[in-house]
């Protein structure tokens, strides 16, 4: 599992072999196997091993064979995901590995396993405003043209997921399944309200909200010029004196993220840069099980 | 220290500068992804910073040149300042004890010998004032300090005795003839004291002499014999502990010439020649008119009709009326020349329209009429026959002749006849110098420099500025017409009277405002600026 820590995984520069390796290395670390799918369409037989549900058995074969098998089920693709990836310029934030790195690896990830069980996924790469879209399909070959998208682009720009979504809401008809990516990094209220109108509207939504460690500690020494990278303003001040106010206001930010959107039931997970790929994962397939 | 070190030390500015740049280059750069949780009270834009960081820079500056300011210890170069350096100085004689101190100082003028504290305290507030207070207005200033803002009071005791040359004159003198000068020497120690004696006439030594003073007043003399003219006398005594000022004592001498005579009288009159013969005079009897010569001639038992028509045309003459009418009239004429001469008043004679402003001094009005002068009650005074002017005064029945001031008068009147007027005079500080003159007088003072006195009537002009003692000599703009020796009042000298009021000084606060003081001052404040700035901008409570 050390493998996928965001550390090592930096060494490797094709994002396809990332996703890969990800993937893989998450699926093994599993003792239970994935669930693959929540549509039915019988594929083949297997014997039943200890361990497998017996609600899964199928019994009128046991009655014919005086053996346990289990059904096996090809999943069907009526799940529609969209990747919602911030690519603006506080993404770009990070020591080692950047907060749009990070969330890049684990965007290429998840469409990676999403279109390993046949879902159909999509990806918006945005700033203030959607910068890229490529629409949700379940091929295979998909997945190059989503990690060449995710490849090509760099942090620019200032955020507005506001507008983002108020941009993308016509676009999609279908009941889907978003993914955001993002430090979130604009008016709590704001976004809140308006991810709260994509519920509205049946989607799901799942929220990583990508922080860096230092940003979080805020673990800055010594009087320096912080330059803040979506408005170039510039200030003075000496972090060991604002850590205090600003931890408590950081704090309060990211309880109004998570106060607001548990009513709605949106899923918001905050992701740091240097917790491992798999973790990560996990909380989406959680997810994934609560839809079935 | 100078300018010199000054510019030797102003490199050391560069010090904060290049400070300045460095603390800028170390300042760390972080981009961060907001701004959002940044408390604003507690975030500069760097603007602010810049202008700040500026601001600090200058201070240091400052703070640094200020220092190598008072360092090198430079006179602060505006008018504004020099309020700091005003020493009032009492310029009364007794003060030049402090006659060093004096040549930095400002001398507060005294008018009628009263110097002027009040007015110049109040022009300047801040200075230092020295003064041994025992001339009128001190003890007001004393009473009065609190109202003058920055002036403390800090007294000094006087010197322990002092030795002074209070007085000299002397007899009247005449070429050929010895006179004596007296003086008066006071020794105030406790203690006869030894010292030498000086006499100098117009800055030659005619005489030296190792004296022991006993305490008290020592009346002393020199016999001296000088040819005719007039002496700058100065008399010095040696004492370096008590006063200075008081060491020398000036006056004039003038040395006359004696004058010719001729009594004109059928018989020779013991009484008036002996009179006439006293010092004043070298006297001739003669009966012949035809013989009479010299500077004046006596006519005796002759009315003036008698002899106007045998005057010669150069000789002036008096007529010495006898049981004649008009005895009674020139009886009374001792009596007014008594006022007469107390002063000169000769030159007035000249010139009628003055005659006016006489009477003060005449008792009576002086009139123009067809004799030469009369007293307003119509007695004549001088008469005028041809060239002459004939005085005609009783010589037998009233003993004219041993009359206190008639001799002295009569010189007078030959001197002024004869147009040999010169002033001189002695006087003490407190006074004026008055000079009776047809012309515009100027005054030299001692120190050279030329005066104008100011005119106050006919032909009288009055000086008072007599801040130095010496002799100040009054000219007519090409030669010296007169002498008057200035010296300071006897009291002046007087050890006892001014113990009890001591010396004091009366300082303001100088150390605050002189330049090194005043740099230092604002420094601190340079300082106290300098370290409030770095704290609002390097840290953040």
């Amino acid at each position: 599992m050390e493998l996928l820590n965001p550390e090592v995984l930096e060494k490797i520069r094709t994002l396809n072999l990332r996703a890969k390796i990800i993937v893989k290395g998450f699926l093994t670390g599993l003792h239970e196997s994935p669930y693959h799918g929540f549509s039915l369409e019988f594929k083949q037989h297997r014997p039943y091993y200890q361990g497998d549900p017996i609600n899964r058995i199928n019994w009128k074969l046991y009655a014919r064979t005086e053996r346990f098998y289990l059904k096996k089920y090809r999943a069907e693709t009526n799940l529609s995901a969209f990747l919602l990836l911030d690519k603006s310029n506080s993404m770009n934030f990070g020591k080692e590995i950047s907060k749009f790195y990070y969330a890049r690896t684990l965007a290429a990830s998840l469409a990676y396993l999403l279109l390993q069980q046949n879902d159909s996924v999509g990806l918006v790469l945005f700033d203030s405003e959607i910068e890229s879209f490529i629409p949700a399909r379940s091929q295979t070959n998909h997945l190059k043209h989503l990690l060449g998208a995710l490849s090509r682009n760099e942090p620019s720009g200032k955020t507005s997921i506001s507008n983002v979504i108020f941009q993308l809401l016509p676009l999609i008809k279908k009941r889907s399944l978003f993914i955001l990516f993002s430090d979130l990094l604009e008016e709590p209220e704001k976004v809140i309200k308006n991810i709260n109108v994509m519920k509205a509207k049946k989607h799901e939504i799942i929220v990583f909200h990508i922080l860096d460690r230092e940003e979080l500690d805020f673990s800055f020494r010594g009087e320096s010029m912080f330059k803040d990278m979506e408005d170039s303003k510039t200030v003075q001040v000496d972090p060991e004196n604002l850590r205090g106010i600003y931890r408590s206001k950081l704090d309060r930010f990211l309880s109004t993220y998570r106060n607001g959107f548990a009513p709605s039931r949106v899923d918001y997970f905050q992701v740091v840069t240097d917790v491992p790929y798999d973790r990560v994962l996990t909380e989406y397939l959680e997810k994934r099980k609560r839809l079935s | 220290m100078s300018f010199s070190s000054f510019f030797l030390l102003l490199p050391l500015i560069a010090v904060p500068i290049i400070m300045h740049f460095i603390s800028r280059k170390q300042l760390k750069r972080t981009d961060f992804p907001t701004l959002l949780f940044f408390v604003k009270s507690e975030m500069r834009l760097v603007r602010w910073f810049r202008l700040k960081e500026l601001l600090l820079l200058i201070t240091r500056v400052f703070l640094l040149l200020l220092l190598i300011l008072a360092a090198a210890n430079l006179k602060i170069p505006f008018k504004f300042f020099d309020r700091a350096e005003v020493l009032i100085v009492d310029g009364s004689p007794s003060m030049e004890k402090f006659e060093m101190g004096r040549k930095n100082a400002f001398i507060v003028p005294t008018i009628s010998g009263i110097p002027r504290f009040s007015y110049y305290l109040k022009k300047h507030p801040v200075g230092v004032l020295i003064t041994d207070v025992q001339r009128n207005g001190f003890s007001e200033i004393i009473k009065k300090g609190g109202k003058f803002p920055g002036i403390r009071v800090k007294r000094e005791n006087f010197p322990a005795g002092n030795m002074g040359i209070v007085a000299a004159s002397s007899s009247p003198a005449f070429e050929g003839e010895e006179f004596v000068v007296n003086f008066k020497i006071l020794n105030e120690y406790k203690k006869n004291k030894k010292t030498i004696l000086l006499l100098k006439a117009s800055d030659r030594i005619i005489k030296e002499e190792n004296v022991i003073l006993k305490v008290g007043d020592n009346l002393m003399s020199f016999d001296i014999k000088l040819p005719k003219g007039i002496f700058a006398f100065s008399l010095e005594l040696e004492d370096k502990e008590g006063f200075l000022f008081d060491n020398k004592f000036y006056f004039v001498v003038n040395v006359h010439e004696k004058r010719n005579i001729y009594v004109l009288s059928d018989s020779f009159s013991a009484r008036l020649m002996a009179a006439l013969s006293h010092s004043y005079f070298r006297v001739k009897w003669g009966r012949e008119l035809a013989d009479v010569n010299g500077d004046f001639f006596f006519a005796c038992d002759m009315s003036e009709k008698d002899i106007s028509g045998l005057l010669q045309s150069t000789v002036p003459g008096i007529v010495c009326v006898q049981g004649k009418t008009n005895t009674l009239i020139s009886n009374k004429i001792s009596n007014k020349i008594s006022t007469v001469i107390e002063r000169s008043v000769f030159d007035k004679l000249l010139c009628p329209e003055g005659l006016s402003e006489i009477p003060v001094r005449y008792n009576c009005l002086i009139t123009e009429g067809t004799e030469f002068l009369y007293f307003e009650n119509g007695d004549p005074f001088l008469n005028r026959i041809k060239n002459h002017l004939i005085l005609p005064i009783s010589l037998e029945k009233n003993d004219l002749s041993l009359h206190p001031v008639f001799i002295p008068f009569l010189f007078g009147l030959i001197n002024f006849l004869s147009d040999e007027m010169i002033h001189s005079s002695n006087i003490r500080m407190d006074e004026e110098i008055i000079i009776e003159s047809s012309f515009k007088p100027g005054i030299i003072a001692p120190e050279g420099i030329t005066y104008e006195p100011t005119r106050v009537g006919q032909n009288i002009y009055v000086f008072t500025e007599t801040k130095e003692c010496g002799f100040y000599k009054i000219t007519d703009g090409k030669t010296v017409k007169g002498l008057v020796a200035v010296n300071t009042h006897p009291t002046e000298s007087k050890i006892e009277s001014l113990s009890e009021e001591e010396i004091i000084f009366v300082f303001g606060k100088q150390n605050l405002f002189n330049g090194v003081n005043f740099f230092l001052v604002i420094a601190f404040l340079c300082f106290v600026l300098s370290v409030f700035l770095e704290r609002k901008i390097f840290r953040i409570k």
